[in-house]
């Protein structure tokens, strides 16, 4: 085989220097990079790899928050690609602009880029990809409240990433099974669901999955009245998220540390967890959802604690918190406790 | 680097790059002379050093055919490989281990520095044969750890897939679940769950399908006939042979048969629009993921079977209620309607009796009064009948009030007196013990008592007939007293067999004997009704020849 273009191979070493700087977290330099790995890829007319470049930067302007140019980037990698026959990157430049969608809360978009990504994914045999597409529909049918058509794509997501053999994804994917069937009260299965994560992200060695799942695993382990082993879990969660410095697990350990009091009997200990998880929460924008899973269980303790006036308080607060993030199933959910309540 | 340091290197290596590395180091110190490539026995490169060295075809292949470290110049023999490495020589290393010839190794260097093959190089020849083969042991290890892990990834995507399906009670959802499960664990683009119904065979669930499944799809038939997976290739025309998955654009094919407790009832069919080769773990997963699918259309089967039976039952049990109450509805009707003429028939013949249109000579006097007897047996027979209808329909009312058992038992013994004098018996009643009250429908206990007293006449030829009653407690559970009153009617009759004191209290039953003596064959059962509706009983003691004792317990006020 001819070795590729000078451009081309420039091309390439940008896109990996770049994708180096993303792996890292190094969003500007990434951006950067992948930019001039766009620039070379045009000079030779390398369009796989043009398209490439494009979808990453379309990545970047996506972590950067700067949504309209991200969607504009990887839509022009989707016809690049497309026209061009390139189909894995077609597919690609479409997850992408799924991911962009479900951002943007805007859920049919999302759900048909998912689609499409799907279909493609197949065509190629790429069972990564299929993967991805099944576990990020999973993402949008949970959003829009069907916890059950979720279940069966996150099913979907494992079933593909046991194919592909990728076993980082399939440990996304139970974790975000397990949430699916906590959400439908299967709190055994979901239990189940997250044990299996942890086995994999501690095969894995990936600290941030695995205190999230541990963390995630607390409620599950609380409804099935195993609150001494939900304990040790948030425990392990806590340590680790520490060590990160993962503000969001910290704040979801403390408000479950609430839980369990509550579900203990112990008010004054849950007053206490749940003042400290709302320190941890604040204004942050990007904590939105802690906060309105704290406002939740707040109206839980104050509802349990007979001050219902308070508790229908908060479960208003939570009501608008989950509306801004379009999150209705749980808005309707905080709004029917606070119904259930006298002004 | 001499060759005894380069062979300790060697053992340390443990990997064939290190342990090639530590060798080319022994043939010269001009860096960019040197290279060495390890050989396997096939001919392809093992490793090489620097990284991408390569050697020549025929170099290679005198490397593998050496029997012992030859030193061999590039000029002339090879000159592609003298051509990059001008003035250079080759050490050919055949390795060998147990087994026998393991490859080889080519050093190439200035041939200045390319010492002689000696028995050193024999060694270090050993060496990479060792390392060699150990290093391909670890990774066959590996390769078998990756292809365990992955089966256990496997297993336990079933068993998650497995356990979501149990918690599912609609089948339909189960296949669906496993049809989109299936399409992503083996790749596919399409899959169909389909089940023979009759002649035909129907897809039940499915999911990627371009179209809704309308006909019927032959090739699931034909693995279900077959019993065992088939596959369909694609034809020259680039799509298979099969209508139905050609319409949907199938280039390979699988179907498996969904099977339970040794029948075939259908077919997984999993399609692909694309060339693809399917594998034995493919035709493994399909079949594992086509249990789920038997089982979940099992379940259907038996729930669908289960639902029609409980229909049926249901059916019917509204036709046994129709019936009852229809039954309860003649009955009541019936009675109500028989008693009117009845009553008028009585009242006209008393009139006649009493002479009041006339008189009447002693033969018309004796039919009438016949006649009178005929009539009142059967308005009795209506009563009890009306009776025992309200009962089974839990409409009979009762009155209930405080009542003296001996005032009811007077009204009782009166009525029956003038049958006691007309057949020449006894009447003994006990001597007067005292009673606590009663609270019970009075004219229930006078109907149960009327109809032991008449019994206890009809039974009784010669001798007593005689009424004994008590207040009696008796214990119920821990330290519990409960009170009755009870009234104990006997008479000096045949008596009933033991096998028979049951039958005595059954509708239209009457024992051996009985019938001569009329009756219905209902009091006994309406009496025993009476009494466990006021919260009593009423049971027989009896003995052939030695008379009969019905007993009558009744709750006393205060129990």
């Amino acid at each position: 085989m001819p070795s590729a273009a000078p451009a081309v191979q420039d091309a390439r070493a940008l896109a990996e220097r770049a994708a180096d700087e993303e792996g890292h977290g190094r969003w500007d330099g990434a951006a950067r990079l992948y930019a001039l790995a766009f620039r070379a890829a045009v000079l030779d007319r390398a369009l796989p790899e043009a398209a490439n470049a494009l979808r990453g930067q379309a990545r970047m302007r996506h972590q950067q928050g700067r949504y309209d140019e991200a969607e504009e980037l990887a839509g022009l990698s989707l016809e690049m690609a497309e026209r061009s026959g390139l189909r894995q990157e077609a597919a690609r430049a479409l997850n992408v602009l799924g991911t962009l969608g479900l951002i943007r809360c805007d859920w049919d978009t999302a759900r048909a880029m998912f689609d499409r990504t799907l279909e493609l994914a197949l065509d190629i045999g790429d069972d990564d990809l299929a993967g991805l597409a099944c576990l990020n529909a999973g993402v949008v049918a949970t959003n829009v409240g069907d916890p059950r058509e979720a279940r069966a794509l996150f099913l979907e997501s494992i079933g593909a990433f046991v194919r592909s053999g990728n076993s980082s994804n399939a440990m996304r994917a139970y974790n975000n099974l397990g949430m699916a069937s906590a959400e439908l009260g299967e709190w055994m299965a979901a239990e189940l669901y997250f044990t299996r994560g942890i086995e994999i992200a501690e095969r894995l060695s990936s600290p941030p999955m695995l205190a999230r799942l541990y963390c995630n695993r607390a409620e599950p382990l609380v409804r099935v009245g195993e609150t001494e082993r939900a304990r040790a879990s948030l425990g392990r969660a806590e340590e680790i998220a520490a060590s990160l410095g993962d503000r969001t697990t910290l704040a979801d350990v403390g408000r479950l540390r609430a839980l369990v009091a509550r579900v203990e009997g112990d008010f004054a200990a849950a007053d206490e967890l749940l003042e400290a998880a709302h320190s941890l929460v604040g204004d942050d924008p990007a904590l939105i959802w802690q906060r309105a899973d704290y406002f939740m269980e707040a109206g839980h303790l104050r509802e349990a604690q007979g001050r219902r006036p308070e508790a229908r308080d908060f479960y208003v607060h939570a009501e608008k918190a989950f509306l801004s993030i379009r999150a209705d199933s749980h808005a309707r959910e905080a709004q029917r406790h606070a119904a259930a309540l006298p002004a | 680097m001499d060759l005894r340091d380069a062979l300790i290197r060697v053992y340390e290596s443990g990997d064939p790059a290190a342990a090639l590395a530590a060798v080319a180091s022994c043939i010269g110190t001009d860096a960019g002379a040197r290279c060495a490539v390890w050989i396997e026995p096939s001919g392809a490169a093992r490793a090489a050093w620097p990284q991408g060295a390569a050697v020549s075809p025929a170099l290679t292949d005198a490397a593998l055919h050496v029997p012992a470290p030859h030193v061999q110049p590039l000029q002339p023999a090879f000159p592609d490989d003298a051509a990059e490495h001008p003035g250079g020589a080759a050490m050919l290393l055949p390795l060998r281990d147990g087994a026998g010839p393991a490859g080889a190794v080519v050093l190439i260097g200035a041939a200045d520095d390319i010492g002689d093959p000696g028995p050193e190089w024999e060694a270090l020849g050993h060496a990479l044969a060792h390392v060699g083969t150990l290093a391909a042991r670890v990774r066959e290890l590996e390769e078998e750890r990756e292809t365990l892990r992955r089966r256990a990834e496997e297993s336990e995507a079933l068993h998650v897939l497995g356990l979501a399906a149990n918690r599912t009670l609609d089948p339909e959802q189960v296949l669906q679940m496993v049809a989109r499960f299936t399409r992503t664990l083996l790749g596919a683009h399409y899959v169909t769950v389909s089940a023979l119904d009759g002649e035909r065979i129907r897809t039940l669930a499915s999911a990627g399908l371009r179209t809704a499944a309308s006909g019927d799809d032959p090739f699931a038939a034909r693995v279900a006939e077959a019993g065992k997976p088939l596959t369909l290739e694609a034809g020259a025309e680039g799509l298979v042979d099969e209508p139905f998955h050609a319409a949907e654009g199938m280039r390979s094919g699988l179907g498996v048969p969904l099977a339970l407790y040794a029948e075939t009832f259908g077919a997984l069919v999993v399609g692909y629009r694309r060339p693809y080769e399917v594998t034995p773990r493919d035709v493994r997963l399909a079949m594992t993921l086509a249990g789920h699918a038997a089982v979940a259309i099992s379940n259907a089967r038996l729930h669908g079977a289960l639902e029609e039976r409980s229909r049926e039952l249901e059916r019917a049990n509204e036709e046994l209620r129709w019936s009852a109450e229809a039954k309860d509805r003649f009955f009541a009707s019936v009675s109500h309607e028989l008693r009117t003429p009845l009553n008028a028939i009585l009242g006209y013949n008393s009139l006649l009796i009493d002479g009041v249109v006339g008189s009447l000579g002693p033969e018309s006097r004796a039919m009438l009064e016949r006649a009178q007897r005929a009539t009142n047996n059967l308005l009795f027979l209506v009563n009890d009948v009306l009776d025992l209808s309200k009962m089974e329909a839990g409409k009979l009312e009762l009155v209930i009030q405080p009542l003296s058992l001996y005032e009811v038992l007077d009204e009782a013994v009166s009525t029956v007196t003038p049958q006691v004098r007309e057949k020449g018996l006894a009447l003994a009643i006990t001597p007067h013990v005292e009673l606590p009250p009663l609270r019970s429908d009075a004219d229930r206990v006078r109907q149960i008592l009327v109809n032991l007293l008449s019994n206890a006449v009809k039974f009784t030829d010669r001798g007593t007939v005689s009424v004994a009653v008590a207040a009696v407690d008796a214990a119920e559970g821990e330290g519990e007293v409960r009170h009755w009153v009870e009234a104990r009617v006997s008479d000096t009759g045949p008596g009933i067999a033991p096998e028979d004191q049951e039958r005595v209290f059954h509708e239209f039953e009457q024992v051996s004997g009985a019938s001569s003596r009329g009756g219905t064959g209902l009091g006994l059962p309406i009496s025993r009704k009476l009494a466990r509706l006021l919260g009593g009983e009423l049971r027989l003691e009896s003995a052939p020849g030695r008379g009969s004792t019905f007993i009558l317990r009744l709750p006393a006020a205060d129990a």
